[in-house]
């Protein structure tokens, strides 16, 4: 590549680092210098065929969500695992409390003492053994009895890190209809309707007891959901479920072996293209037939969307409260909820647009102020 | 690339500071933004396809420890590039990675042959030509171009976001679009 002189203040030009007369002066040499303009035609070339690369990426807009997801939720737990500095420094400060505490009283009594963690301590420490991150509207509380931490779980998600229990400890979470025992593990438990909706168990193993039904034991990759849930289901699927003996049909690995995956391509293939009525239907059809795979709760949200996206704001609307009420703890839900206020503002109702969006109050991004728009508070 | 406008939004200061402190609202705020640049860049380093995905996580979930050092300067794009691409670099020194870089060479513009009509327009033999000149790039000549000729940044801002001296990043830019160049008029009959 031949190379003039001042070949170096093509750059220079573009970054804006030449003062107006060294670009007056430049500009004329260019104008001059065959190989000063071949290289800038070259660079401006290479730069535009450039631009082609990587584009499109990531393309799919659930994969995207599905990440985001994931970010934050790895976030919080790296976040809730790693003691913040004033922790530290509350922790500095307590263990020279008990230093100078414990020298104070050997020095008093002549004799060397031990000191020992009061039941107080243990019980705070044990608190930060265990990571509970609830989902938008959750009720819950906690206790600690004696040996045994309890979570009550009244309504909504539970995402739950809990680090390996001592051999006299024991973790409980409490939905309304049971009790889930764990002993070291991450996993997340939705109750909707006074009842277990769904347990996924992330890593570790769970034990499930609900009502009079026999003990369920949880892996990682599984995942639990309630048969009621079937009452939306196609009549045929219904029929599979309740043919099938409840415990073991209702246990589900991650990875659903009558998945109709075909089913969701086609689906998701005509939203691409931007055939977004037949998409809604397709997706529409795929959660009748298939309620309780894993991409159900995808195909339910992408209903929604490919509604919006077809103009059919209300109809959209509609499937987005189903999906909300279905999945309340889903990664999709802020969405849905947006989707909710987008059509309630349209009818006017700023109530119920404010009121979809509420349970997000905290969290604002610029879709939820456009959604709410001239309903913003 | 242009920084979406946020009139009345917290600015990438302010989210990050937020970051810093542990609001994940803020995080999410920020994959938003930049989640698509950040895919972007990783592509055009030539990150493996596969690991793209881990690496963009792996950029955001470094935000709360690092954003204390984010220079608080409008927009954090070229900072949040620049921290990706030193991710991948890193990543990328597995051998098992490398390997399976060389094994998917050509796979990039194979694929885009059938499926983006840009690349057509275009050219597809002068992409297939670039994209493999890229490969052939040592990884900081080619971190530099991605960052500085198809991402934008300023010279000064790139070497800012990789840790290395504004002199150095332009040389290594120097020698990448010269080697670049020179396949393109090998190959490509420029």
């Amino acid at each position: 590549m031949q190379q003039c002189d001042r070949s170096w203040e093509l750059d220079a030009v573009r970054e804006g680092r030449l003062s107006p007369s060294d670009l007056e002066s430049f500009e004329r040499h260019r104008r001059a210098c065959e190989i000063c303009g071949a290289l800038a035609a070259d660079a401006e070339r290479l730069r535009q065929v450039g631009q082609s690369l990587g584009l499109g990426a990531p393309g799919d807009e659930v994969r995207v969500r599905r990440l985001r997801g994931r970010i934050l939720r790895e976030a919080a737990l790296a976040d809730a695992r790693s003691p913040s500095p004033r922790g530290i420094l509350l922790a500095c400060a307590v263990a020279l409390v008990v230093l100078v505490g414990s020298f104070v009283v050997w020095s008093r009594l002549h004799a060397p003492q031990v000191a020992v963690p009061t039941p107080r301590a243990v019980a705070s420490s044990k608190v930060e053994a265990v990571t509970v991150l609830p989902g938008p509207a959750t009720t819950w509380s906690r206790r600690r009895d004696g040996t045994t931490e309890r979570v009550r779980l009244d309504d909504g998600l539970l995402v739950l890190e809990v680090r390996h229990q001592g051999p006299d400890e024991r973790f409980v979470v409490e939905p309304p209809d049971g009790e889930i025992e764990v002993r070291g593990t991450r996993f997340e438990v939705v109750v909707r309707e006074k009842a277990t909706w769904s347990v996924r168990v992330l890593e570790g193993r769970v034990a499930l007891r609900r009502g009079g039904a026999p003990e369920l034991l949880l892996g990682a990759g599984d995942s639990w959901t309630s048969p009621t849930l079937t009452v939306v289901a196609a009549p045929a699927a219904v029929a599979a479920v309740a043919a099938a003996p409840s415990t073991s049909a209702a246990v589900t690995p991650r990875a659903t072996a009558g998945s109709d995956g075909l089913a969701y391509e086609r689906a998701m293939k005509l939203y691409r293209d931007g055939e977004y009525e037949d998409a809604a239907r397709a997706f529409r059809s795929f959660v009748a037939a298939h309620p309780q795979d894993p991409a159900a709760e995808d195909a339910s949200f992408l209903e929604a969307s490919a509604l919006t996206q077809s103009g059919r704001a209300d109809a959209a609307a509609l499937v987005a409260e189903r999906f909300l009420e279905r999945y309340p703890g889903s990664i999709h839900a802020r969405d849905a909820a947006i989707l909710v206020a987008r059509a309630a503002r349209g009818r006017g109702d700023c109530d119920a647009a404010r009121r979809a969006l509420a349970p997000w109050s905290a969290t604002s991004s610029p879709g939820m102020s456009a959604a709410l728009g001239r309903c913003a508070p | 690339m242009k920084t979406p406008s946020r009139t009345n939004a917290r600015t990438d200061a302010e989210l990050l500071a937020q970051v810093a402190r542990g609001e994940l609202g803020a995080l999410g705020e920020l994959y938003d933004r930049y989640q698509r640049d950040v895919w972007r860049v990783l592509t055009r380093t030539m990150v493996h396809q596969g690991d793209v995905e881990d690496l963009v996580q792996a950029t955001f979930l470094a935000l709360p420890k690092i954003a204390a050092s984010f220079d608080g300067r409008d927009s954090c794009r070229a900072w949040l590039c620049g921290v990706a691409v030193r991710l991948a670099s890193r990543h990328r020194r597995g051998f098992g990675r490398w390997l399976r870089v060389l094994t998917s060479f050509g796979d990039e513009a194979r694929r885009r042959r059938v499926s983006d009509p840009q690349a057509s327009a275009v050219g597809r033999q002068e992409l297939r030509v670039l994209e493999r000149a890229l490969r052939e790039l040592t990884d900081k000549k080619r971190e530099v171009f991605v960052l500085v000729e198809l991402e934008g940044l300023s010279a000064d801002d790139a070497a800012r976001a990789l840790g290395v001296p504004a002199a150095t990043a332009r040389t290594r830019l120097f020698h990448a679009r010269a080697e670049l160049l020179e396949a393109m008029q090998r190959e490509a009959g420029w």
